[in-house]
């Protein structure tokens, strides 16, 4: 080695003596790993600013004099400096550069950093592990991929996505993370009502993050902690997702994707039917058989199905019985007045699901000379759901620009606009619009899914099989619930969301060392969602129609300054201002009392006189200041601070300014150890930071509202909740060491992080003395702590030319507790949800603690009274529940095989609790399989106990001998009549098998007869493939309400849909 | 009642209700009379001034009264947003309440001659409110309502055996000048949009319709019919009878049941109907009634020794419902006695005065015989029972106010020693 760099010292001495003339070198440069052409490679001559880039067959042209050498150099290579020498052709091949400690990596504000000068944790996913497998969500797909972030995502099409990072801070605020788009904030709302959130119904619109274009991504950068994210201010004290957009190429690119996927239910998750008994109550409730009157006009009286008995605790099943169903009561249907055999269902509900359909294209263009680059963009996603009539399709154009007017001034431009229109979201929670409300909790195991499905389309009527009473004309209409296809074809909502995202920007180079950058920034949507229920149904018919308009603009003005101080000290250093402007504005109008005209969906239609709208204008404004310096010794010692200086309009004149700081240190210490030959490398970093967080909106000072008017009598009224003149921001103090090494070069790695963050003088509405005439009031008070571990691993176990494998692993254990409330009080309630549980934030407890009835108990054991039914606890403030899981993790195998590439993704999380009214109705409605068994004598547990049935829950008696005393089975047994909530409750653990894809790249040989077209990958991939381990009955322990706050509860849960496709990618 | 009165039960607690309900209306009412002489008012402002006050002043007297005679202790708040930490007794609670009333009449009195009195009050009371008994008051009107609370105040706060001479003085001279069987009283009512109250659901009645003895939400208690004369046309004209309907087994008997409420009555023409869930029909009691004052003055002569002026007075209020019975013509202070109480069981139905009545007859003490129960299975209709209650007579403070204010130093007990 030595002897080479004394040689090369000699041929540099040598031509630098002689002659300077100027020529011209052309050459290519290729990857190492498959020869493929590089495109976009900085070329660039030693010791002078001149350069240029590769074009996209990777072929460059420089004009250099004598004795230059040329560095070639490209992101995730190694540099290469080549010294011309006498050759006027030079083909490079760059050797990829493993070690994740030289990344680069985006940080605040689009900074960039190496790795290993970032002090503190900042973790990197590239584009193109987000879209391996294919989806309109770029962000759902992040499950498992990083640590320190939890992904929580429900399984009805286009819903929202739970995005937090290193647990929940704020008790009543958002916990959400903050996405930036090449520094363009994007605004990430949910606007599902709070009836939708707590499980009372109502559609998941998704959220509004969601309009990323994921093939537009490089990389996503996730910035954790408050070290790393104290730049962007209070919003980002959640942590920041840092979407960095695909670059424009030297020369013309152009790159098609498309393709297609099937998915279908998980079986798994979805309910398994008892078939031996059928509609009907039992004891205690109201025992009844079969109805009892004539239904065929023969003037003879005859059994009929109790039709508006949403329960399946009925008569026991005899194919030689012949009863009248449901549809001999359907004039248009072929069974009309005729019986048929009492049996169970052929066609269970799960027949109700479809096959989902989605297809994915994308056509990006891109180009760049030396004076400019631009990209356009185009994907058009289109999800059709496992549900009958629904559909998500997304529309997105995304353009960019940047244009050198002159050496030092650089313009550009970039704007993102997105279209998406749903139709038939599902409902959710329990309600009517949601069918699960039935499959999994009230219905009949004798109905036919399929045989309802022709009765709707016979006429597109409401036939039902819930008639409130078959027995007289006028009621034959529904009790409690519709045909399910008349709820998916009649009572569906339709929404859109338009969408502008963009910025332009000024970048002048002053010096080399300082430049000043001016940028504008906005983000603006309208949103539009429109529901409906149909004249006919159950419930009265309605239509309601929610505008919503949303914009925020940014205008910075950052100066950043770089120069080494000395040949080992550089500074990094910047100053800059922001003003944030964004605005909030929405208006609701619902229909009242009815439809005047069938199918006409207007509020005019309305039946009954029309209450005002409800109107919202939010404005809000934050003026920020801030600056940071980063100094870096000699490449191992980084010293970095930064502070800020928030004012927002949402805080008191008095309080509104607030300020907040960080400083972080990084120590590369291998540096220093040398002779370590299986050392790559290693760095410790530590940071301290504190963010701010303002109020929410319009919770200063005291107004009336204006509620609906009494007749002609305008009101206005004083709130529930009082306003609080002297609020401080919140504050975040949060605490971070980590450490990272790479070992064997870079074939094995690690990331470890400690953190630990306190959020104090949280504004949360504490409730208060009533008799001040409030509910609550909004006060600075509580803190929550959370402190945890991330642990990522990388290793490549085995490469060679032709294969390779690689393994990476995240980890995250984040361990939350809630320090203090208001005052005295122990406890706040965050939800109360139908089935009696509620969810709290209790002191000295996990924030997320589910608290409801329990059993009584007796040395550990469950206690049953005398009658042999559990004794359960009168108080409902017993803790049963913790949702937030002990760890989470992911682990990803890709292997390369010459041209093809396999790869998987095991999603994992371990513990957290979920209530489940699913099972909490549909255990005691008898529909579950598991509530006709056999019991302990081999009898069918649902015979009479006189007739050898009956069972004995397990637990002891109040003498604490093991319970004895037979108990009818019968309506509840297992359900919530006779069992406390903390029966429902289940661990939500899963392991799932989340991504597996199969690419073949075609050789390149064979592409290049294909003329004009530079690579084609094929791909075949699968999502949800394999639920590889659960613990909640009958349903997906992911499933959810709702991105937001209240999780852990489980209403009509959506099964999960198992999906694979094919996608085929074109490079020209 | 105590195993629930903890603050983490929020709503679940049952003794919140009443009380944050009603500070949240004395709180309206503050803010009113903290606003109302900084407004500027065209006309003539001071009556203008004065009706208002009038009409904070007479919620204020409601909710003094309701907050004393149900909870042992309360809090005396008269600023706006604000509370204090010193409980008082339910007595003083109930003198602020009287004392409210006394302000309102001073206010209306101060008012009343305007012809501005009656704009403002016209625009005070909702549009859809101004009908039948809701009709405006005039100022002598609105004064005799404000007497009946104020004997109401009394009678149903004292046991019945231990009411003075005096206190019979007072509620008979305070019913004397109380609401006649003419006059306008503060009654809402339901209209199509269903502002304030929705038109089937406004009252536990509205709530207990039903086309079998299942009813609504609400149940119809076998005891409540047992309180009707035979021939009484209120029964016949409100209820039907079904199969019998036996509730949950975990539940008790109480709510066993053969009867149903009738929405809109049998019609009967001429008969008092407690329930019409049709807009615009139903009458909500928000203050006193004729019905209510008369029976209150029938008392007090009772107790007074006139007897067949008492029996006067019942029948005037059986008249007045349309009950088609004969009129009482006992002189036996005993059956008198009996008549008034089965009286104001059945024309004070589902006006919130039972709980009242139970207690201060020793019915909460000392439960009642004689009763109708449905046994568990249905099967069989005891008409002897024997019903012990137990339930507290005045409850305590709720722990939702107490976690959130504690008393203060010189605060009245805020439990009752019961």
């Amino acid at each position: 080695m030595k002897k080479l760099l004394l040689l090369g010292v000699l041929v540099l001495a040598v031509f630098s003596t002689s002659m300077a003339q100027t020529r011209q070198v052309t050459g290519k440069v290729t990857a190492s790993e498959d020869g493929a052409a590089l495109p976009g490679v900085s070329v660039s001559l030693k010791g002078s600013s001149r350069g240029t880039t590769t074009a996209a067959d990777g072929t460059y042209k420089i004009t250099v004099g004598d004795g230059a050498a040329i560095t070639f150099s490209f992101v995730g290579y190694k540099p290469q400096t080549v010294s011309v020498g006498s050759q006027s052709s030079i083909n490079v091949v760059l050797v990829s550069d493993a070690s994740e400690l030289n990344e680069v990596v985006v940080t605040a504000l689009g900074l960039t950093r190496t790795k290993n000068s970032l002090p503190y944790a900042a973790q990197q996913v590239k584009g193109e592990e987000l879209t391996r497998v294919r989806s309109g969500n770029a962000f759902s797909q992040l499950s498992g991929k990083v640590s320190g972030v939890q992904i929580t995502q429900g399984n009805a099409i286009g819903g929202s996505t739970n995005v937090v990072i290193r647990g929940s801070k704020s008790l009543t605020g958002n916990n959400q993370a903050l996405f930036v788009v090449d520094g363009v904030p994007v605004d990430n709302s949910v606007t599902n009502s709070s009836n939708q959130r707590t499980g009372r119904g109502g559609y998941d619109y998704g959220n509004a993050a969601a309009d990323i274009n994921p093939d537009d991504i490089e990389s996503m950068t996730v910035l954790k902690g408050a070290a790393a994210t104290a730049l962007y201010g209070s919003r980002a004290s959640n942590g920041v997702i840092m979407i960095t957009s695909k670059k424009a190429k030297k020369g013309l690119g152009l790159t098609i994707n498309t393709g297609l996927s099937v998915g279908t239910i998980d079986r798994s998750t979805f309910p398994k039917y008892q078939n031996q008994y059928g509609a009907g109550y039992s004891d205690p409730y109201q025992k009844d058989g079969f109805f009892y009157f004539d239904a065929n006009g023969d003037g003879q009286d005859d059994l009929v199905v109790p039709t508006s008995e949403d329960a399946s605790y009925g008569t026991k099943f005899d194919p030689s019985l012949k009863v009248y169903h449901w549809d001999a009561f359907d004039p248009a249907g072929p069974n009309y007045q005729k019986a048929k055999p009492w049996v169970a269902a052929a066609n269970t509900p799960d027949k109700f699901y479809e096959t989902a359909i989605s297809n994915n294209t994308n056509i990006s263009l891109d180009g760049a000379t030396d004076k400019g680059t631009f990209k356009l963009g185009f994907t058009r996603n289109e999800d059709r759901g496992t549900l009958p009539n629904s559909k998500v399709s997304k529309n997105i154009m995304n353009l960019s620009g940047t244009y050198a007017i002159s050496s030092k001034l650089t313009a550009s431009a970039a704007a993102n606009f997105s279209v998406v229109d749903g139709l038939g979201r599902y409902g959710t929670g329990y309600d009517g619009l949601n069918v699960n409300q039935n499959f999994r909790q009230w219905y009949q195991t004798n109905v036919d899914i399929l045989e309802q499905k022709e009765a709707y389309f016979r006429n597109n009527k409401n036939v039902t099989w819930n008639w409130s009473d078959p027995s007289t004309a006028a009621g034959l209409k529904p009790i409690y619930t519709d045909n399910y296809y008349w709820t998916r074809y009649q009572n569906y909502e339709n929404d859109t969301r338009t969408r502008m995202f963009g910025n332009a920007m000024l970048n002048y180079k002053a010096t080399d060392y300082l430049n000043v950058m001016g940028r504008i920034t906005m983000d603006t949507y309208d949103e539009f969602q429109e529901e409906r229920i149909a004249v006919g149904s159950t419930d009265v018919a309605e239509y309601s129609r929610y505008d919503r308009h949303f914009e925020e603009i940014n205008y910075d003005l950052i100066t950043n300054f770089d120069k080494n101080l000395t040949k080992d000290l550089n500074l990094k250093a910047l100053a800059g201002l922001n003003l944030r402007k964004s605005l909030n504005r929405s208006i609701y109008a619902i229909t009242n009392g009815g439809l005047i005209v069938p199918g006409l969906y207007s509020i005019a239609n309305s039946k009954g006189t029309v209450s005002a709208p409800s109107e919202s204008y939010n404005p809000r404004e934050v003026f920020g200041l801030f600056g940071g310096a980063t100094l870096t010794y000699k490449d191992f010692l980084t010293l970095d601070g930064t502070i800020r200086q928030d004012k927002s309009s949402t805080l008191p004149v008095a309080n509104n300014a607030y300020l907040y700081y960080a400083g972080s240190a990084s120590w590369l210490f291998s540096h220093h150890i040398e002779d370590l030959p299986w050392l790559t490398s290693g760095k410790l970093r530590a940071n301290y930071a504190t963010v701010g967080n303002d109020a929410p909106w319009g919770s200063i000072s005291n107004v009336y509202d204006q509620p609906a008017p009494f007749g002609s009598t305008i009101l206005f009224s004083v709130p529930g909740t009082q306003n609080n003149p002297n609020l401080k921001p919140e504050q975040t103090i949060s605490k971070e060491i980590g450490l990272e090494m790479a070992f064997l070069q870079n074939r094995l790695g690690f990331d470890a992080t400690y953190y630990h963050t306190n959020t104090l003088d949280q504004i949360l509405p504490a409730s208060v003395t009533t008799s001040t005439g409030y509910n609550s009031t909004y006060v600075n008070a509580g803190n929550i702590e959370n402190n945890g571990i991330e642990f990522s691993l990388y290793g490549t176990p085995i490469k060679t030319a032709d294969f390779s494998w690689n393994v990476n692993v995240n980890f995250t254990r984040n361990r939350n507790k809630v320090l203090s409330l208001y005052n005295e009080s122990q406890n706040l309630q965050l939800a109360s949800f139908q089935g009696g549980v509620t969810l709290n934030a209790t002191v000295g407890e996990p924030y997320g603690i589910l608290k409801g009835r329990t059993w009584k108990t007796l040395n550990g054991e469950k206690l049953v009274k005398a009658n042999g039914r559990y004794d359960v606890t009168t108080t409902t403030t017993n803790i049963i529940g913790n949702v937030n899981p002990n760890w989470i993790g992911g682990v990803n195998n890709s292997f390369r095989y010459k041209n093809v590439t396999f790869s998987f993704l095991i999603d994992v999380k371990s513990g957290g609790s979920v209530f489940s009214l699913d099972q909490y109705y549909g255990a005691a409605t008898g529909v579950l399989e598991e509530s006709a068994l056999l019991n302990d004598k081999g009898n069918p547990s649902r015979n009479e106990i006189s007739a050898g049935g009956g069972v004995i829950m397990p637990g002891v008696k109040a003498d604490g001998t093991p319970n004895d005393i037979r108990v009818e089975n019968w309506y509840g047994t297992y359900g919530y009549a006779y069992n406390p909530q903390h029966a429902f409750v289940y661990d939500a653990s899963y392991v799932k098998l989340r991504e597996a894809n199969l690419t073949y790249s075609l050789p390149r040989a064979l592409v290049a007869k294909l003329g004009g077209i530079k690579g084609v990958d094929l791909s075949v991939y699968g999502r949800n493939l394999w639920l590889i381990y659960k613990n909640i009955p009958h349903s997906d322990p992911e499933e959810n309400l709702s991105a937001g706050n209240l999780q852990g509860y489980q209403s009509g849960a959506y099964p999960t849909t198992r999906s694979i496709g094919f996608n085929v990618k074109l490079l020209f | 009642m105590r195993a629930v009165n903890t603050n983490s039960q929020q709503g679940g607690n049952p003794g919140w209700h009443e009380w944050a309900m009603m500070y949240q209306l004395n709180n309206a009412c503050n803010t009113i009379l903290d606003a109302v002489d900084k407004t500027t008012f065209t006309g003539d402002a001071t009556a203008k001034k004065n009706a208002i006050k009038a009409w904070a002043y007479t919620w204020k007297g409601l909710a003094y009264a309701r907050l004393g005679s149900l909870y042992y202790a309360g809090l005396i708040v008269n600023t706006p947003s604000v509370t204090n930490n010193v409980y008082v007794s339910k007595e003083a609670m109930i003198a602020e309440s009287n004392a409210n009333f006394d302000k309102a009449a001073t206010a209306v009195n101060a008012s009343g001659a305007s012809s501005d009195f009656s704009e403002i009050v016209s625009a005070l009371i909702p549009d859809f409110f101004q009908n039948d008994k809701g009709a405006v008051p005039t100022a002598g009107q609105w004064i005799k309502n404000l007497n009946t609370m104020k004997a109401r105040n009394i009678l149903v706060n004292t046991p019945a055996a231990t009411m003075t001479a005096a206190q019979w003085d007072a509620i008979l001279t305070l019913t004397n000048a109380g609401v006649g069987a003419s006059d306008p009283v503060f009654a809402g009512n339901t209209n199509a949009n269903g502002d304030i109250f929705g038109s089937s659901n406004y009252s536990v009645a509205a709530r207990a319709v039903g086309s079998n003895a299942s009813g609504g939400t609400y149940k119809i208690s076998e005891r409540l019919i047992q309180d009707f004369n035979a021939g009484d046309q209120r029964l016949a004209q409100n209820f039907k009878v079904y199969t019998v309907w036996v509730g949950n087994s975990d539940r008790g008997n109480a709510f066993n049941t053969r009867y149903a409420i009738k929405d809109g009555g049998n019609g009967l023409a001429g008969v008092y109907t407690y329930v019409n869930r049709t807009a615009g029909n139903a009458e909500i009691f928000l203050l006193g009634s004729y019905e209510e004052n008369e029976l209150m003055k029938a008392e007090a002569k009772l107790w007074k020794g006139d007897v067949a002026g008492a029996a006067a007075s019942i029948n005037a209020v059986r008249a007045y419902q349309g009950a088609g019975i004969a009129a009482i013509t006992s002189t036996n202070a005993a059956v008198v006695k009996e008549e008034l109480r089965k009286e104001r069981r059945v024309a004070l139905a589902f006006r919130g005065l039972s709980f009242y009545d139970a207690r201060r007859w020793g019915v909460l003490e000392n439960g009642r015989t004689g009763a109708v129960v449905i046994s568990k299975d249905g099967s069989s209709i005891s008409t002897n029972a024997t019903i012990k209650y137990g339930y507290l007579d005045y409850w305590d403070v709720p722990n939702n106010e107490l976690a959130n204010n504690p008393a203060g130093a010189g605060s009245a007990p805020t439990t009752n020693p019961k």
